[in-house]
């Protein structure tokens, strides 16, 4: 079977680190790609099948909710997260229009887990 | 200077309180640890006062997070820590980790940063939904020095109205046994406190 391929979008290298950790508890034969900015994501992804994704809000460059947009267009049938310190209602609400999964930081196992089993 | 009435004041420091309430909920999330809280201070000071009265309780040198924030009201907001305690807090931060000293050291920066946008971000975004208004953030900044140097503007917000004073909004919380203490640390200039006094207004429907 083939195995799924999750893109890990965070400027904080601690936060990539953590996200990566705790989905290859779960899935460790999972393909993991990491990209620090929307910029390096749209790069990274190119050619890929993605599959899973989790992207910081307040990032260098373009802002999470854009890129989700973009990756969104890129992969109809990917599961996006939104995994950001930023819990105004303004952002969850424009994330469930885009039909974006919000997740709270900090990052811990259960939420990571939760997400990839979702 | 100005000044506000003994209700607004009240008004910001419970509102403090339930931002801090929020943050302090997440950093309990990435410790595993019960974190306790200070009452909430706030005074209307000069610069330099608000400087020094950070500096008495934090210490002249401090490791500190930045994040300006802009919308309905503005200013930055500081995560403040003792110099030498900073790394106390990463280790229990990594604590799952099994990392060697020398990569703890190494990730210190990178893991207060994202800590102190957690943290900031808990406080603020609380108030913006209080308030229901959106906040815009940007990135945080981490820094290390006097305690002067840490809180110089780069900008133009307080250093051009110090005369006039600040609004300074601090709220302290320990950590029992990684043995931190932390200050979380609202700065806003007179113009951002008239902006923030009409939304408390508008919020407590004209009683504040």
């Amino acid at each position: 079977m083939t195995e799924n391929t999750m893109l890990i979008v965070d400027d904080s290298g601690l936060s990539r680190m953590m996200i990566k950790k705790f989905a290859q508890a779960s899935k460790p034969n999972w393909q993991i790609i990491e990209a620090e900015d929307g910029e390096d994501a749209l790069k990274k992804c190119q050619g890929q099948d993605i599959d899973y994704m989790t992207v910081d809000y307040n990032m260098p460059g373009m802002d999470g909710l854009t890129l989700c947009i973009k990756l969104r267009e890129l992969f109809p049938q990917a599961k996006i997260s939104l995994l950001t310190a930023n819990i105004q209602n303004s952002v969850k609400d424009r994330a469930d229009e885009l039909g974006v999964i919000f997740i709270q930081k900090p990052v811990t196992e259960d939420k990571i887990k939760t997400f990839i089993h979702s | 200077m100005i000044k506000l009435t003994a209700l607004q004041k009240d008004a910001l420091g419970e509102l403090l309180n339930i931002g801090m309430g929020r943050a302090s909920a997440s950093l309990s999330e990435m410790v595993g640890e019960e974190v306790e809280l200070s009452v909430p201070h706030v005074n209307i000071l000069p610069y330099k006062e608000a400087v020094n009265s950070v500096s008495e309780n934090v210490g002249k040198e401090v490791t500190a997070v930045r994040e300006s924030f802009k919308g309905a009201f503005w200013g930055d907001a500081l995560l403040l820590f003792p110099e030498n305690q900073s790394l106390q807090l990463v280790k229990a931060l990594l604590k799952d980790q099994e990392l060697p000293i020398e990569i703890l050291s190494e990730m210190e920066q990178e893991a207060l940063t994202e800590v102190g946008n957690i943290i900031l971000n808990a406080c603020l975004g609380s108030l913006s939904n209080i308030f229901e208004q959106n906040l815009e953030f940007e990135l945080p900044k981490y820094s290390h020095g006097s305690c002067s140097e840490v809180l110089k503007q780069d900008k133009r917000t307080l250093q051009d109205q110090h005369n006039e004073g600040v609004l300074l909004l601090q709220m302290n919380f320990s950590l029992e046994k990684t043995k931190v203490n932390g200050y979380l640390t609202l700065l806003m200039d007179v113009d951002s406190m008239e902006a923030l006094s009409k939304q408390l207004s508008i919020y407590f429907g004209g009683a504040v």
